[in-house]
């Protein structure tokens, strides 16, 4: 089966790649492909969204594995790092493209201004401003994604790029994350993008790539910077860069046919972030346009592969897409979604949020309990002894970062609150905003807490997954548990 | 509602989950998207992910600004539109730019290589490219090369060859690049604050806050773009943006505009013709856009002054040749005039330099370099050094600046510090003038440190705009402080000359040639300007670039010797208007203000007597019958000086911070020119002596000129100066054939004479064609040295009195008689008179009958015989300079006139000629100092009142009435009825007559005359002796109404009695010089001369001399052995004398008698003996 390099650039990129994560970990299925390989590039390497989530991927990449089962629903999908494929030879530190030579310099540094003759400084100093070559490259590319154009063509000669090339078989697709607005995503897509339609002759594979079916999303403004006295970026100027921006892939981009196809979000800017000029201090909220942003890469693997033709190097029928909800909302729920929307998500986000939920608020309680079935019973035991002690803390990681995921979008603006994950006990199954568990049952249980409920149906199921040793079974079990209760106590 | 995450207006409202779309985002989604900030921010957006984002930029620009249908927002889109218009504007007017932006080139080395781009490895992309370039700039390299294959289309880059870049040379870095060409948008800026350019177009500062839209440029430029617009093929395809601007912009141009780029429109050449090729680094590598040549201004194309308020407006009569520049202000100036297509700001001045050291040519206008434009600066129409003159100046002759004395004395004025470019566009009249609103074009005024020059130059409109500069004095003692140009500050220095100019009169007749004479006296001998050399150039008002050539340029004196003062003449044959005055360290201008002269009307006749010793002219109007002596009076003077004449100046320049001898700026000009006035009135007057100056050291080779190389030394025998001179005497005989000085000497002289009559004729309203002139010789002159006067005198009248034909030459012998006849009343009718016409050096006779001279007879036995040194003696053996130099001297030396003696003794130093001597013992009682002082003193009635030379006056008469008396019987004449005395010498006649009553003399002649005519009752005789007798003969040259016919005359009546015997005359004899030294004729003369001697003192017996004339008869028998003891030997000496003379011409009939050669020996013997025993 095909892969999907998915490369995510810069902050934007990363957060992007986390939501798929969420999603994918939460079950959301992505067709056509058995290998997802997350490239992240971003010179920043110690940007705060960055290393949030290399962490998340390695944690899913380790849960999957020890968890992986026909009978699984979350953490289904395969994430691989580069370092995977092939040969197996190392590259790369896991998912990150490091970018060598960057660090601790300036850009003129970075291209050899100094030394370049007369006519070429002359030129360059007309291309690039002052400001531009002065720049610092530890800081990312401060939102000058012209500086970034050429910083990161650096890619094209790394061993990742080799690597990725030798790797990219003719039906694997490329998808691109990055965000207009900033410095390395907005440099990094078309610098990508050219530089696998333009592969020649000695990189491997160059005729596959320069047909690669090839899809992004450009993710637009969404927020804005608060000013403070530790960033240069101006988010008053989004907009402008953004336009600008676009106009250049209008000509260069999505209009010369380089692209299959193109996902377009982005919102008025009303909410605020505080302002960071990269570095660890860079660690944005999440945010829906976000995990928006990550249904468009499943959206695009649900495209065939002939309708994303490439020849010679040129899409024959670029596709182009935007995003859209059934209602306005200040605060988003489940019910403001579009039916396709509400149909991929809603019930996999409800179904791991009732996981962690049960795994963070009761599983040590109930292990003390030797009566609870479905911990107890069978021959591979989920309590806490049985259970991989590794795998557990792994779990607690992910969802610990799961939560942080709903609650950021939850306080952002546009809020995104579809759940909440914080509830337990007896209101376990209210996670759903604006969607109540059914009153009767309610009623019924009036002192008796959802979860009780919650634990008869793992009960009942637990057998079914004997099979599996305990992490398998776990993870299937609770796949499968959630989706009853989503399915019939929350009647998603 | 539903909601849809996208910040575009456009497409569908209907979007659940992703959903796609008709198609990509483009131009109208994108402009529609709200930009709430963008619009007003000003920091420039680098969001475009591309090397070549800068390019996109400036595109995405064009496309905003084009959909956002108005050209004139504020948005950060319009504002880069408006710096890439600069770039394209900058462009446009390189050539003017030229000294603030260099083009540099860089080549993508674009190319097709078997159906593929390539990149030339040769190109500066190449460069970066090839294996040995450094990683670095490989990656750079790839990666633009990357950028240029993958987006071609849309920015052209498959022709996108070079890219032109204009570095501003006076930036912050080594490297200022402000813009370059484009492929996408033909020109985009830098996005680096560019604040730093000081470029203008119209008001508008290149690449600032203020954005100016195309149609709100200059007109040149926007039809360039147009016209460039009409010369590219494809340009809607290649430059789609552009183009749409261009359509914008067109549609809100002024109708002539829109008119003129329509036509231009319609010519396919016009691109071509109109502007010129950029070649970049080197001529043929032209700048050129996608190909197409990038055309530029051309330069020698007017750039049109229609719409700019300061171009200066010439005075009348100038023309300007080129372009007409501009003067703009540098001092506060608020009036809103035109500007190079905008208005004048008053910040503006700020950048306005006092100096720009481009050739004006080559000038571009402040705040708008892009217009290579003349324009004046202040250092160009005034001068860094401004000269302080030690007095005032002459201001009715010099313009004086409008300089006014606030404080202090007037005792100083200042050269105008201007440069002569100013009076290439105006005139000196027009200086001298007011502005419109009544202030004075030029003034300079006086202030505590200094001295401000303001200076008012007129613009159109009335207007005029105002230039000064502050002179301050010089604070430092043994040097000057250099001014500064650049800062406007000048700096006064103290320069110590002055001008004369000769002579002080004009005539503007086009076909009139003028004869100048310009003296500069230079007396810079402070430490800090002894060095200066002085260069006078004059200039024609119309040519003040031109300077006129002289005819000559004389140094005379220099201050480095003992003169102390440096004299330069300029001999110029054009007229001039200014003269520019340049030393080593200052410059300034003069203003000469001739008056206008009186029409020519009047006809004058002047006669000019040039004597053995003494020179007279008299001159008169002839429709009128007075004669008067040439004179000089203070309402006709001929000379100007730049400094004010009179007592004033020379007591200033004798103040001691002026350094001692100051005052011989004034002195040498009398000493080596000309005095100011000559008259009876003052000491310098006609009759003057016959000598002329100069510095002794001429070179007689080169071309001579009166008044610069010689002048007629006025003050000679009365004044103590000969700082720097040689005065040469004896101009009428001297021998030209052993020194060639002498016959420059002598023409000096004539010419100088010729000058100042014509000058005089000049300033009387008289015309030169019509002047008459008369000049006299000696008939005893021989034939060829007649001839020589003759060629000299009408060379000179030729020259200086163009068109006449007026010029006669008349015996010395002839003109006395016509006074006498026509204005005394002389008319010998009965019987024949004689006027015996005594000089210096000669002894004219003529004997006429009624009105017509019937018998002329000349000899060298004059005042000279009596006084001069006889042969070859000197004054040591002159029994008068013997006899009264003590006495003299001593009188002197007790007064005020002490200083006189000084003189004596430095003539007898120089020439111990006994003549000169005596005319110095002469010129006593005419002497101002001993007028103004009283002094006793007079030669003339010590020698008249004393007895003890009255010997030797009666034997001079004797002698001379002895020979006529002999001569007229010989000729069968009769005894005469009148005779009359002129000449100079005549005043012996007084001397021997004893004072005005001549009774006795007369008395004596009739004696004498009865003796010869062996006739005891002699009938009677009158005398006519006048008071003023050198006059006598040019009073009677202008009573002549037609001169020329002496010359036949002459021949036929001169008659000779060369002294052999009493009765034979040449003719009809016709004894040759080259007889003379044969022993008979010899023998006879001295039998002739021993037995007048004889003769003489047998006189005493029949008229006694101590009974007439108070001499003492008891040295007699001594003096007449002494006076006969040596005939022979001085008549040899006299025939020696007279055969030097005639050398190569003695083969003609004598026409003087040998019987006064020997008697110049004895009678300076006979003085010396009287001396010698009155001691």
């Amino acid at each position: 089966m095909a892969k999907l390099f998915l490369f995510a650039i810069g902050g934007t990129g990363s957060r992007v790649v986390k939501a798929l994560t969420m999603l994918l970990a939460s079950g959301v299925e992505m067709r056509n492909v058995d290998r997802v390989v997350p490239i992240i590039i971003d010179p920043d390497s110690s940007n705060g969204d960055l290393t949030r989530t290399v962490d998340i991927l390695k944690t899913y990449k380790e849960i999957r594995e020890k968890t992986f089962s026909e009978e699984a629903g979350f953490f289904k999908t395969r994430i691989s790092s580069l370092d995977e494929l092939g040969d197996g030879g190392f590259v790369s530190d896991n998912f990150r493209f490091d970018i060598d030579g960057v660090k601790e310099q300036l850009f003129k540094e970075f291209i050899g201004y100094s030394e370049l003759e007369r006519n070429s400084r002359a030129f360059i100093s007309l291309l690039f401003s002052k400001p531009n070559l002065d720049a610092d490259m530890d800081m990312g590319f401060l939102g000058n994604p012209n500086i970034g154009s050429v910083v990161l063509n650096k890619f094209k000669t790394s061993d990742s790029f080799v690597k990725f090339a030798g790797n990219f078989e003719q039906d694997d697709r490329v998808f691109i994350i990055s965000s207009i607005f900033g410095g390395t995503g907005a440099a990094g897509f078309p610098l990508i993008l050219k530089n696998i339609r333009d592969a020649k002759h000695p990189i491997p594979h160059h005729s596959f790539l320069r047909d690669a079916r090839i899809g992004a999303v450009t993710v637009l403004p969404y927020f804005a910077i608060r000013q403070n006295d530790e960033t240069t970026i101006d988010s008053n100027r989004f907009i402008s860069k953004t336009k600008a921006a676009l106009s250049y892939y209008a000509r260069n981009v999505s209009g010369n046919g380089a692209i299959n196809a193109l996902y377009y979000i982005g919102d008025q800017v009303t909410n605020e972030q505080e302002g960071a000029d990269g570095s660890n201090k860079q660690r944005n909220r999440a945010h829906f346009i976000e995990l928006a942003a990550a249904l468009s890469i499943v959206d695009f693997m649900d495209l065939r592969d002939e309708e994303l033709h490439v020849s010679n190097g040129v899409a024959s029928d670029p596709k182009f897409y935007e995003f859209g909800i059934q209602h306005e909302s200040s605060s988003i729920h489940f019910g403001d979604l579009g039916k396709e929307t509400y149909d991929l998500i809603a019930r996999p986000l409800t179904r791991y949020t009732l996981f962690q939920s049960l795994m963070e608020n009761h599983y040590e309680e109930l292990c003390g309990n030797k009566n609870e079935a479905w911990l107890y019973h069978g021959n591979n035991k989920l309590c806490e002894g049985a259970l991989d002690a590794r795998l557990r803390k792994s779990i607690g990681n992910f969802d610990k970062h799961f939560r942080e995921w709903l609650k950021e979008m939850a306080d952002s603006n546009v809020a995104f609150r579809p759940l909440d994950a914080t509830l337990a006990g007896r209101d376990i199954y209210n996670a759903v905003t604006g969607r109540p568990a059914k009153k009767d049952f309610f009623k019924r249980l009036a002192d008796g807490a959802h979860l009780h409920h919650y634990r008869s149906v793992l009960s009942k199921l637990a057998a079914d997954y004997d099979h599996l040793d305990s992490s398998r079974k776990l993870i299937a079990l609770f796949s499968h548990a959630t989706r009853d209760i989503a399915d019939k106590e929350i009647k998603l | 509602m539903s909601k849809i995450f996208r910040l575009h207006q456009k497409g569908s409202e209907n979007i659940d989950h992703w959903q796609a779309i008709s198609g990509h985002l483009t131009k109208d989604h994108i402009n529609s998207i709200a930009d709430p900030s963008g619009s007003t921010a000003h920091t420039q957006i680098t969001s475009i992910p591309s090397p070549f984002a800068r390019m996109d930029l400036v595109r995405t620009a064009f496309e905003f600004v084009n959909s956002s249908k108005n050209l004139d927002a504020a948005t950060i889109y319009h504002r880069l539109v408006s710096d890439c218009l600069d770039v394209a504007e900058i462009f446009f007017n390189l050539e003017a730019l030229q000294d603030k932006i260099e083009v540099l080139q860089w080549s993508t080395g674009m190319r097709v290589v078997a159906g593929e781009l390539d990149i030339d490895p040769s190109s500066d992309l190449g460069h970066l490219l090839n294996g040995s370039a450094s990683a670095k700039h490989r990656l750079l390299g790839e990666t633009m090369k990357m950028y240029l294959f993958q987006d071609r289309s849309a920015f052209n880059f498959a022709e996108f060859k070079h890219c032109y870049l204009l570095n501003y040379k006076q930036g912050p870095e080594i490297i200022n690049i402000i813009g370059g060409t484009s492929p996408a948008t033909l020109f985009f800026s830098s996005a680096n604050d560019l604040s730093y350019v000081d470029i203008r177009f119209g008001n508008d500062k290149v690449f600032d806050d203020h954005y100016v839209p195309l149609y709100k440029r200059n007109k040149e430029f926007v039809k360039f773009l147009f016209s460039f617009r009409s010369s590219f093929p494809e340009f809607s395809v290649r430059f789609p943006d552009v183009h749409a601007y261009l359509d914008a912009t067109y549609a809100l141009l002024d109708r002539e505009l829109k008119d003129a780029i329509r036509l231009a429109e319609g010519d396919v050449n016009a691109y071509k013709h109109s502007y010129d090729l950029l070649p970049v680094v080197a001529e043929g590598n032209n700048a050129e856009i996608l190909g197409v040549p990038l055309r530029v201004k051309n330069y020698g194309v007017s750039p049109g002054t229609e719409d700019n308020d300061f171009v200066i407006q010439p005075d009348p009569g100038k023309s300007v040749e080129g372009f007409v520049p501009l003067v703009l202000p540098k001092e506060a100036f608020n009036e809103p005039l035109r500007y190079a297509g905008g208005t004048w700001q008053s910040s503006y001045s700020e950048s306005v330099p006092y100096l720009d050291e481009r050739p004006l040519a080559e000038r571009t206008l402040p705040n708008q370099h892009h217009i290579k434009y003349p324009y004046l600066t202040v250092s160009d129409l005034l001068q860094p050094y401004l000269i302080r003159l030690p007095y005032p100046i002459d201001d009715k002759r010099f313009f004086d600046g409008n300089y006014e004395v606030r404080q202090g004395d007037k005792d100083h004025s200042y050269v105008l510090p201007l440069k002569k470019k100013y009076f290439e566009y105006f005139s000196a009249a027009g200086l001298r003038g007011r502005v419109s609103d009544g202030k004075k074009r030029i003034e300079l005024v006086q202030m505590a440190g200094g001295v401000k020059v303001i200076l008012r130059v007129p613009v159109p409109g009335g207007r005029y705009v105002q230039l000064s500069r502050l002179y301050n004095f010089n604070q430092l003692q043994d040097s000057i402080q250099p001014a500064n140009e650049k800062e406007n500050v000048g700096i006064v220095v103290d320069n110590q000359f002055t001008l004369a100019v000769y002579p002080w009169l004009r005539v503007t007749a086009p076909d009139f040639n003028p004869h100048y004479r310009v003296l500069l006296v230079d007396r810079d001998v402070a430490v800090a300007t002894k060095q200066n050399n002085y260069t006078v150039s004059y200039y024609r008002e119309a040519r003040p670039f031109e300077p006129i050539r002289p005819l000559a340029v004389k140094p005379r004196s220099s201050k480095h010797q003992s003169t102390g003062v440096t004299t330069t003449y300029y001999v110029l044959e054009e007229n001039f208007d200014l003269i520019e005055v340049v030393n080593n360290t200052a410059s300034g201008m003069l203003i000469p203000l001739f008056e206008p002269l009186p029409m020519p009307s009047r006809a004058f006749r002047f006669a000019i007597d040039f004597g053995t010793s003494n020179t007279h002219i008299e001159y008169k109007d002839s429709r009128e019958d007075i004669t008067r002596p040439f004179e000089i009076s203070e309402k006709d003077v001929q000379v100007g000086t730049l400094h004010q004449p009179g007592e004033a100046t020379e007591s200033h320049l004798l103040n001691p911070k002026l350094g001692f001898g100051a005052i011989a700026l004034l002195g040498i000009i009398r000493e080596e020119f000309m005095p100011l006035q000559i008259n009876r009135g003052i000491q310098y007057k006609f009759p003057q002596r016959t000598v002329i100056n100069d510095n002794g050291s001429f070179n007689p080779d080169d071309s001579n000129f009166a008044l610069a190389d010689f002048n007629i030394p006025f003050w000679y025998l009365k004044e103590d100066r000969g700082l720097n001179s040689e005065v040469t005497p004896n101009l009428k005989w001297s021998d030209f054939r052993n020194d060639k000085r002498l016959e420059r000497r002598t023409k000096a002289f004539l010419k100088q004479l010729l000058l100042m009559i014509r000058n005089k004729v000049l300033l009387e309203g008289g015309d030169l064609a019509a002047t008459e002139i008369v000049w006299f010789y000696p008939s005893s002159m021989p034939v060829f040295r007649r001839r020589f006067f003759q060629n000299s005198w009408n060379t000179y009248y030729q020259r200086y009195f163009p068109g006449g034909a007026r010029m006669y030459k008349m015996s010395e012998s002839f003109a006395p008689f016509y006074h006498y006849y026509h204005k005394e009343n002389v008319r010998p009718h009965d019987r024949p008179a004689v006027n015996i016409d005594i000089g210096g050096g000669t002894t004219d006779i003529v004997i006429y009958q009624s009105e017509n001279p019937i018998l002329l007879t000349s000899f060298r036995f004059a005042a000279n015989s009596i006084f001069g040194d006889g042969y070859g003696s000197t004054s040591a053996a002159n029994g008068f300079v013997q006899h009264f130099e003590g006495k003299i001297k001593e009188s002197l030396s007790n007064t005020k006139a002490g200083a006189l003696t000084h003189i004596y003794d430095v003539i007898k130093q120089k020439n111990s000629k006994s003549v000169e001597l005596i005319e110095f013992f002469f010129s006593l009682e005419e002497n101002k100092t001993i007028k103004d002082n009283r002094i006793p003193i007079s030669f003339s009635r010590m020698l008249a009142e004393g007895t003890e030379f009255k010997l030797v006056f009666i034997f001079f008469y004797a002698a001379i009435i002895y020979h006529i008396a002999r001569l007229m019987k010989a000729r069968g004449l009769a005894i005469p009825e009148f005779i009359t005395f002129s000449g100079n010498g005549s005043k012996v006649i007084r001397l021997a007559g004893g004072g005005n009553d001549l009774g006795s003399l007369l008395g004596y002649t009739k004696v004498i005359f009865g003796e010869v005519y062996g006739e005891g009752a002699v009938p009677a005789m009158e005398f006519r002796l006048t008071a003023n007798p050198k006059e006598i003969t040019c009073k009677g040259g202008l009573e002549c109404a037609d001169p020329s016919r002496f010359d036949a005359l002459e021949e036929q009546i001169l008659v000779t009695l060369p002294g052999v015997d009493g009765v034979t005359t040449v003719p009809p004899a016709a004894l040759k010089y080259t007889e003379l030294q044969s022993e008979a004729v010899v023998s006879a003369v001295v039998g002739e001369v021993s037995a007048f001697i004889d003769f003489f003192f047998a006189l005493n017996g029949r008229y006694n001399y101590y009974q007439y004339f108070g001499i003492d008869g008891k040295g007699f028998a001594e003096y007449k052995e002494l006076l006969k003891s040596r005939i022979k030997s001085d008549l040899i000496d006299g025939i020696r004398q007279k055969m030097a003379e005639v050398e190569g011409n003695a083969d003609v009939p004598v026409t003087e008698t040998l019987f006064f050669y020997p008697l110049v020996g004895a009678i300076n013997r006979l003085a010396f003996s009287i001396q010698k025993n009155n001691i």
